[in-house]
């Protein structure tokens, strides 16, 4: 057994954080692990972990009970923060466990918790766990294996060992399997016709305009230049970019870049590109802000303003912000079928009157989304949404490494809207659970974060 | 796995402020300012108007050491930073605080709330224009709005 105390001296404060309040960041998104474990007396545990946000994730652990097989669900929170000294912890609680197999009158399981743990410049290693209540220092043990698993390489044989055959999640899983195996075998659905019926969906294209090709206009505004969160804006940006490069190509459909960044970041600018926006009737334009946001003392506007100074010497002035409900108007006059505008910044009184003068694991591109959801939201949503990342008189809140965290949780979200294991996909889910997921974030504990609640008009209709 | 043991020289380094720590603990008199929100480019600063790192000085007040210890002992906690997250909000100065040992100087520019920030400005330092947060109505501000008006403020952490 490796011993827990010589891996971590501040042993008794991330006690106290497993008790207690703890800080959540961010860190995985949906995503399937094994890990193998085994207790004091020998018995041996498989678990398959399905993560899909800090508040929603399960596992299934299997394993022997004198002689009888046994599966358990048990539902997850996941919590991450840093210790004083500086070690960076991963806590995934698990609770009120349920049996998926037969068991015997009065058998129960304690559910665990694994704790990972790493410095600076190091990679994390394999967690430890425990199922004492208590969290006594002397039952932590190091698990014997932990796996990131490649969902493309799940059998039936797999997963039945956690699920039964007739599980909705295993039928997701499968059909997730046999998904990917049909896209290597060339069975791609072209989305771009105007017709792409796919298996027993009916999702149907039937708007023909602009030569029935569809076309996603990517408008990135990102304050990278600005000295205190430029690299969260620079990852922000970055992740945007590769997220929707992953749908368009998913999709099959035309996307064109528009980024106003760096020492490019000015009103102007980012108006003329607006101005310059030419969608046809069937495209989408996703507009969105990551930088500092504010609110005049006088603004009735709900949203934020953003701030579009890369330069703090810049005065500030309505000639160098403008709101987000400014950039929605304009989207949605260029007439295409679907408009997105989404700002992470803060939404905080700057003190001013307007005037008039003026890894853990990193997110990662999701390659297990069910296309024929992402269809749904992209192909087949008509409408508006608009939503930025903190109410009046909140801040956001950002890091280096995540980026802002209400973009860490939308991507979240719409991974788990999009992934197999989720009902029929809507945007109003997406950003409802955006706003949930970046609430929890900046709720328990986060070293001082206040809470964010985001803001959200969603005024879609679906074919 | 995990680290053991690596921190043990840092842990001898104040967090926020590293070596120059000692600047700040050694000043004799310690300079606190009231200031601009916006930084002026020197070339467009007026000439009889005083300034520090480019933010216009509203109100200028110096302390001897043991009547800034309120403050002093604010800027060292390191419970008052937020080293890790970032508030998505401009950075608008409002008071700034100088330490000076010799010729070497350490200047904490406060940017107050609802956006609490800092700059830490430390010339030929690491630290030296180092942007890090600070927590929502902390003792920073308060022990600074205390020396600023003592009667109606009062020393953070009494009653």
């Amino acid at each position: 057994m490796k011993n827990f105390k010589s891996a971590k001296t501040g042993f008794y404060t991330l006690l106290l954080l497993l008790i207690g309040v703890v800080y959540s960041g961010s860190l995985f998104s949906q995503n399937f692990y094994e890990i193998k474990f085994t207790d004091r007396a020998g018995n041996e545990y498989n678990a398959f972990l399905v993560y899909k946000s800090e508040s929603d994730a399960y596992m299934r652990v299997a394993f022997y009970s004198n002689s009888e097989y046994r599966v358990v669900n048990v539902p997850c929170e996941a919590k991450t923060g840093t210790l004083d000294d500086g070690t960076h912890y991963f806590v995934l609680y698990g609770s009120s466990p349920t049996y998926v197999t037969d068991h015997n009158r009065g058998e129960q399981y304690n559910p665990d918790t694994f704790v990972w743990l790493w410095g600076n410049g190091t990679e994390y290693g394999l967690p430890y766990v425990t199922d004492d209540p208590n969290f006594s220092e002397e039952s932590f043990k190091q698990v014997d294996s932990y796996t990131d698993l490649n969902p493309n390489e799940f059998t039936q044989e797999y997963l039945n060992q956690y699920y039964a055959t007739d599980e909705r999640d295993f039928l997701a899983l499968m059909n997730m399997v046999n998904d990917n195996y049909n896209s290597y075998t060339n069975n791609d659905v072209d989305y771009n016709n105007t017709n792409y019926n796919n298996e027993n969906t009916s999702y149907t294209n039937n708007n023909n305009t602009n030569g029935g090709k569809v076309t996603m206009h990517l408008v990135i505004v990102a304050n990278t230049a600005i000295s205190d969160i430029g690299a969260s804006c620079e990852k922000d940006k970055q992740r945007m970019v590769n997220e929707m490069e992953a749908v368009s190509d998913a999709l099959g459909i035309t996307m064109k870049q528009y980024i106003v960044d760096g020492k490019n970041l000015t009103r102007s600018n980012v108006q003329s590109t607006l101005s310059g926006l030419q969608p046809g009737s069937n495209d989408i334009v996703i507009y969105f802000y990551t930088g500092h946001g504010f609110r005049w003392s006088n603004q009735t506007d709900q949203y934020s303003n953003m701030d579009f100074r890369y330069n703090p010497y810049t005065q500030i002035s309505e000639q160098t912000c403008m709101t987000l409900s400014e950039v929605s108007s304009i989207i949605q006059s260029k007439g295409a079928r679907l408009n997105i505008s989404l700002a992470d910044c803060c939404n905080s009184d700057v003190g001013m009157n307007s005037v008039s003068s003026e890894k853990f694991l990193t997110s990662k591109s999701d390659p297990n989304y069910d296309e024929k959801k992402l269809a749904h939201l992209f192909l087949n949503a008509r409408g508006t949404i608009v939503s930025c990342a903190a109410s009046p008189g909140e801040v956001s809140w950002c890091n280096e490494d995540d980026g802002g965290f209400f973009m860490f949780s939308f991507f979240q979200a719409f991974h788990e809207e999009v992934g197999y294991l989720s009902d029929t996909p809507t945007w109003d889910d997406v950003l409802s659970n955006a706003k949930k997921y970046a609430i929890y974030k900046t709720t328990n504990g986060c070293n001082g974060c206040t809470s964010q609640n985001a803001v959200k008009s969603v005024k879609i209709s679906y074919n | 796995m995990v680290i053991v043991g690596t921190q043990l020289s840092a842990k001898t380094l104040h967090p926020i402020f590293g070596n120059e720590c000692r600047i700040i603990k050694s000043s004799c008199r310690v300079q606190v300012y009231l200031i601009d929100p916006i930084p002026v480019y020197a070339v467009e600063q007026v000439p009889n108007e005083e300034y520090i790192y480019d933010y216009k000085i509203m109100r200028k007040m110096e302390f001897k050491k043991n009547i800034a210890k309120v403050v002093t002992d604010a800027i060292l906690d390191t419970m008052q930073y937020l080293p890790l997250v970032t508030k998505t909000c401009p950075f608008m100065g409002t008071y700034a605080v100088k330490y000076t040992v010799g010729k070497k100087t350490v200047t904490v520019v406060i940017s107050a709330n609802p956006c609490d920030k800092v700059i830490i400005f430390c010339p030929g330092s690491v630290i030296d224009k180092k942007h890090i947060d600070i927590k929502d109505n902390g003792t920073l501000l308060a022990a600074i709005r205390f020396l600023f008006n003592p009667v109606e403020n009062k020393i953070p952490g009494t009653i």
